[in-house]
């Protein structure tokens, strides 16, 4: 709802990594129209949160529920924003106050939030065991 | 309270609210028969909650007397009206999901019916058969997340008639567009891409030659959105302006060249906890920071004074207009925040009251803010109605100087244990006088709206509006003739049952 809660999302390239780090495994449900990508931010502080993405990623929408993997995570606190960029314009469209006029999505676990996600309704421990997440688009 | 700190602003003397505390004894359960909800003052108000079904009517009754020839249309208004849905229930009057009531008069009869306005959060509700978001003052557990504005859109506030539409209106977002024949619920009104979504007030302002003016607020963000739409509701310009205040506004006023704002010190934070909240818990109310004025320049949309005044609080304004180098803005002011905001909560939940001191009842009411626009600074001049709301005027002067104001208010028949008003009042600028009616201690007076005489003068035609009988459950409309307010009803008639007090609503002649 504010200005700049989404103003972050222009996605540039995957950072590379070994390959030993435990997986993140996430499951996008909720997918209305089967176009475009997904673009997505995984943030690695409360500093950074919807500042600086530690990682970004751009995955095609062909399916009503898109599965994939990170693997380049290290263990650590993590948050994960995406929106589904539907015009393919590599923004997310907004009114004119900020609010998401596409569907976005979050981190939130089973959270109950009143207004934008915040860095503790989003943030969770990615351990040395893996992490899987379901993430819905509201 | 904000009566004392207004008093204080403005130099007086102060004085005391009485704050008995909740008492076991007054609280009530849900298990309460109607009678036992009848015989407490207590549950005056909220008694009008209980057994409201999601449709009245069509009902057809008469009037005890012919209404005049001139008077014929249909009132439509608005109100919370649902409070409960299985095991969850709303504390706070403006949570209740909003109902679109049609009262068409002519002749000596009048025809009733209402319907529910289909938000998808009442959709989804409905289904659930539990409330599952937060609303304006309640939170649930095991709810849903409010990720915007419309999440938890009630639509139940007033009502705006564009072409053969209503539009329900909330105010945190958007309007929703009901059918004015069926009240059947269209769906969400998107003006543009750019105002998907945003808030949209529920005192939006014709001007005489049907514009629309309205604006909305982006609570945390010190951001103002101003609307100016075509007679026909399409949108011919928007515009966001940054000033501070915008955590919660209600109302505004137009003038020939300008749109007023009176932005008042609530404060806002989003929920620091993992505990469910709801909008009231975020704001509060900060006594001790100015209320801002702006004056907006219809034509450029841009701020073009703004002024500080000492903090007082107030829902609603009368008319406005320009006399000179002045603005001059008639508003109804009531209690600060936090104390109005409680007795919301004491009264939507039949708890105790706090009773305000004989100092407080005589606190200033409906008062004037003067901008002197060249001299830059603005003034405020008491107007003499003590207490008192919901102010209406004859709106085909709207944004020129009118002579007649009139408001609901309490009068001292009503018992300091029962919420709500009882009385209208008129007051003539021209003589400095004012006239009242009394409704008496058993009955509740809805907001009273002024119906023009087709040729009349300034002020001259009816006003309307409905009343609620709490110890007979039982809601009447009744036809007062504008000039005359205390000869009482010209014309009354009796529904077969009762109505959840709402809020506000509009005639439209036919």
């Amino acid at each position: 709802m504010r200005n700049s809660v989404f103003a972050l999302f222009m996605l540039v390239s995957v950072a590379s990594y070994a390959a030993s780090n435990p997986s993140l495994d996430i499951t996008i449900t909720g997918v209305k129209e089967q176009t475009g990508s997904l673009r997505i931010a995984i943030f690695n502080s409360k500093e950074t949160f919807q500042k600086e993405p530690h990682i970004t990623l751009a995955i095609p929408v062909d399916s009503d529920t898109i599965e994939f993997s990170v693997e380049e995570l290290a263990v650590g606190e993590f948050a994960v924003m995406l929106f589904h960029d539907i015009d393919s314009n590599e923004k997310m469209k907004t009114n004119l106050v900020g609010m998401p006029r596409e569907p976005w999505g979050a981190s939130l676990e089973g959270t109950t939030i009143f207004g934008p996600p915040k860095w503790k309704d989003v943030m969770f421990e990615h351990t040395d065991t893996g992490t899987s997440l379901t993430i819905e688009l509201q | 309270m904000l009566r004392r700190e207004f008093i204080k602003g403005l130099g007086g003397v102060g004085a005391s609210i009485v704050a008995p505390g909740l008492t076991a004894a007054s609280e009530t359960t849900n298990t309460m028969t109607s009678s036992e909800l009848a015989a407490n003052e207590l549950n005056a108000f909220r008694s009008s909650f209980i057994n409201v079904p999601e449709i009245y009517g069509p009902t057809q009754v008469n009037f005890d007397k012919p209404l005049p020839d001139g008077l014929v249309g249909t009132l439509y208004r608005n109100g919370p009206a649902l409070f409960k849905r299985g095991d969850t229930e709303y504390k706070h009057w403006f949570d209740g999901d909003g109902m679109i009531h049609s009262f068409f008069m002519s002749g000596s009869s009048l025809t009733h019916k209402a319907s529910m306005v289909h938000t998808d959060r009442f959709v989804a509700e409905q289904e659930a058969g539990r409330f599952l978001w937060p609303a304006f003052g309640t939170a649930f557990e095991n709810g849903r997340s409010a990720t915007k504005a419309d999440d938890v859109n009630a639509a139940n506030t007033s009502v705006l008639p564009v072409k053969d539409e209503l539009w329900a209106l909330w105010e945190g977002g958007s309007a929703w567009v009901v059918d004015s024949e069926s009240l059947e619920t269209r769906g969400r009104k998107v003006f543009s891409e750019e105002t998907d979504g945003l808030s949209f007030s529920a005192h939006p302002k014709v001007d005489a030659d049907g514009r629309i003016w309205n604006f909305g607020y982006v609570s945390g963000a010190d951001t103002l959105i101003v609307y100016d739409l075509a007679a026909n509701g399409q949108l011919n310009r928007v515009q966001t302006i940054n000033t501070p205040n915008t955590n919660m506004v209600h109302d505004f006023a137009i003038t020939e060249q300008y749109l007023i704002f009176v932005l008042l010190p609530i404060t806002f934070e989003w929920p620091q906890s993992d505990k469910p909240v709801a909008f009231a818990d975020m704001i509060g109310w900060d006594a001790n920071e100015p209320v801002n004025v702006l004056v907006v320049n219809k034509s450029t949309l841009e701020v073009e004074q703004q002024f500080e005044t000492p903090s007082f609080f107030a829902f609603h304004f009368g008319n406005a207009w320009q006399d000179g180098k002045q603005v001059r803005v008639e508003l109804a002011t009531s209690d600060p925040w936090d104390s109005l905001n409680e007795q919301f909560l004491r009264a939507t939940q039949g708890h105790t009251l706090n009773h305000y001191t004989a100092e407080d009842e005589n606190a200033p009411g409906a008062v004037e803010l003067v901008i002197d626009m060249h001299k830059k600074m603005v003034s405020i001049e008491l107007l003499p109605i003590i207490g008192g709301d919901f102010p209406v005027y004859d709106s085909r002067y709207i944004g020129n100087r009118t002579s007649h104001l009139f408001m609901t208010n309490r009068s001292s028949t009503l018992s300091a244990d029962v919420f709500g008003f009882n009385q209208i009042v008129r007051y003539d600028r021209q003589s400095g006088k004012t006239q009242s009616y009394d409704y008496g201690a058993d009955v509740l007076a809805e907001e009273h709206l002024f119906v023009p005489q087709k040729g009349g003068s300034e002020g001259e035609g009816w006003l309307l509006g409905s009343s609620y009988n709490w110890k007979e459950q039982m809601t009447s409309l009744s036809v007062f003739n504008a000039s005359a307010v205390t000869d009482g009803p010209i014309a009354t008639t009796k529904l077969p049952y009762h109505l959840p007090i709402g809020l506000h609503g509009k005639f439209v002649a036919s």
